[in-house]
């Protein structure tokens, strides 16, 4: 197989695009399409300064490497989860990372440890305040990220979903019918009220095989091991069900989620916009002044629930 | 005498064992079965972790398809480059199949001629 480009030997083949591409022009390929995302999604600029959500996975790490050769103004936060060995090496695969390709580039990492924050890692908080250990995940990875990125002021953040991460979720979304959350599926989300960072996906035009033959292409070093805690997660069912689909008809998971983009886009307006809308119902937290809908938002809420059980 | 032949005083030393001969590999093969010991080609997978060894020669999707595996959701590395679907693997080849979907592969049964290991 040659590269479609070059015509030189190709080392990986896009169906998809019914193309094939050699290194240095799979290269220009990624970027080229991030470049498209960060343009037409209006994700930012060239004076903006974005942080990077990393978590050691091939996502994050190819993104910062690619908005860094891109030029643009990126550092970086990694939250240490606390979950044993896993978090161990990913933390050394973000570290050694920064070391090697940021800091030539002038981009600074932010570490967080839940366990400092928190008083415990996420899995016994998870037991702490029975709930599942993803959930909890969730909500202090966002909370913490959107916490660092209002304090240093950050024009922006970005994080490392790719098409695949996308569809999955817009499938799940779709097979339960869950429509309030398809406005929020959208890959440039804007600070809609104060206390809110702009997050944005710049890697949406992307697949994950393409992102890990980045990384591997690229020398990029990250954690293939999968997360201890994310085994049976519907997500992966559903992306496995979403390949199955990609091999035997390339282009599906493109056309399903920029598809819906597409409709989103051209949908008629609304009698409210999803920023109206958000800043009619959200309000600061009484506790830590971030954004909630309730009068203590859920980190709060869950901190406070697992201190008063571990004082038990 | 320190190291290999660890001393017994008075100059007299006996040979380690285990540093002539590995424990893993506690007797030489006999040259008969070196003869016909023909290396298959060594594939590595992930989730979990274990090698499997596969006769050659094959294509890439040929191994993929025979491992019941998605090309969508998997990289083929031959020792440090990547591979495309069209490539030809050989005996003695050392190949990495990655799979690339973050958190792994929730259900995989793979039919392979030999398992050598498993962690």
């Amino acid at each position: 197989m040659n590269c479609t480009k070059c015509k030189t030997k190709a080392v990986i083949g896009l169906p998809r695009h019914n193309a094939a591409f050699c290194k240095s022009c799979f290269n220009g390929f990624v970027h080229d399409q991030v470049a498209r995302a960060i343009k037409s999604e209006k994700m930012f600029g060239r004076e903006d300064r974005i942080l990077v959500a990393v978590s050691g996975g091939k996502d994050s790490l190819a993104l910062w490497d690619i908005l860094l050769k891109l030029g643009y103004r990126a550092d970086a936060l990694y939250v240490n989860l606390g979950i044993g060995t896993y978090s161990v090496q990913s933390h050394s695969k973000v570290t050694k990372f920064a070391e090697a390709v940021a800091t030539s580039h002038g981009a600074t990492l932010h570490l967080q440890t839940v366990e400092q924050e928190a008083g415990a890692g996420i899995k016994e908080l998870a037991q702490l305040i029975h709930r599942p250990t993803c959930s909890t995940c969730g909500t202090i990875k966002r909370y913490q990220f959107n916490r660092v990125a209002i304090k240093q002021q950050y024009d922006v953040m970005a994080t490392g979903h790719n098409l695949d991460d996308e569809a999955a979720r817009l499938l799940g979304n779709v097979l339960h019918w869950q429509e309030e959350y398809l406005d929020k599926q959208g890959p440039s989300l804007p600070a809609s009220v104060e206390g809110f960072a702009k997050k944005v996906k710049p890697l949406y035009r992307l697949s994950e095989r393409e992102l890990a033959a980045y990384a591997v292409l690229n020398r990029i070093d990250y954690i293939v091991e999968e997360c201890p805690m994310a085994k049976g997660s519907k997500v992966l069912l559903y992306k496995e069900v979403l390949n199955r689909l990609e091999t035997e008809s390339p282009g599906t998971k493109q056309m399903f989620y920029w598809g819906f983009l597409e409709k989103q886009s051209t949908k008629q307006p609304t009698a409210t916009t999803m920023t109206e809308k958000d800043r009619a119902v959200l309000h600061p937290c009484t506790s830590c002044s971030q954004p909630t809908t309730a009068e203590v938002c859920s980190y709060c809420k869950m901190m406070a629930r697992a201190k008063t059980v571990a004082t038990r | 005498m320190d190291g290999i032949f660890p001393s017994l005083g008075d100059g007299l030393a006996l040979p380690d064992s285990d540093s002539v001969y590995p424990i893993t590999h506690p007797h030489p093969l006999p040259l008969a079965c070196l003869e016909d010991y023909d290396p298959l080609m060594q594939v590595q997978l992930s989730h979990p972790a274990r090698t499997v060894e596969v006769e050659g020669p094959k294509k890439v999707k040929e191994l993929l398809r025979e491992l019941n595996l998605v090309v969508e959701a998997h990289l083929v590395i031959k020792g440090d480059d990547l591979v495309t679907e069209d490539e030809m693997l050989y005996d003695g080849d050392q190949i990495e199949i990655r799979p690339v979907i973050s958190g792994g592969s929730p259900r995989f049964t793979p039919h392979v001629s030999r398992l050598t290991s498993q962690e």
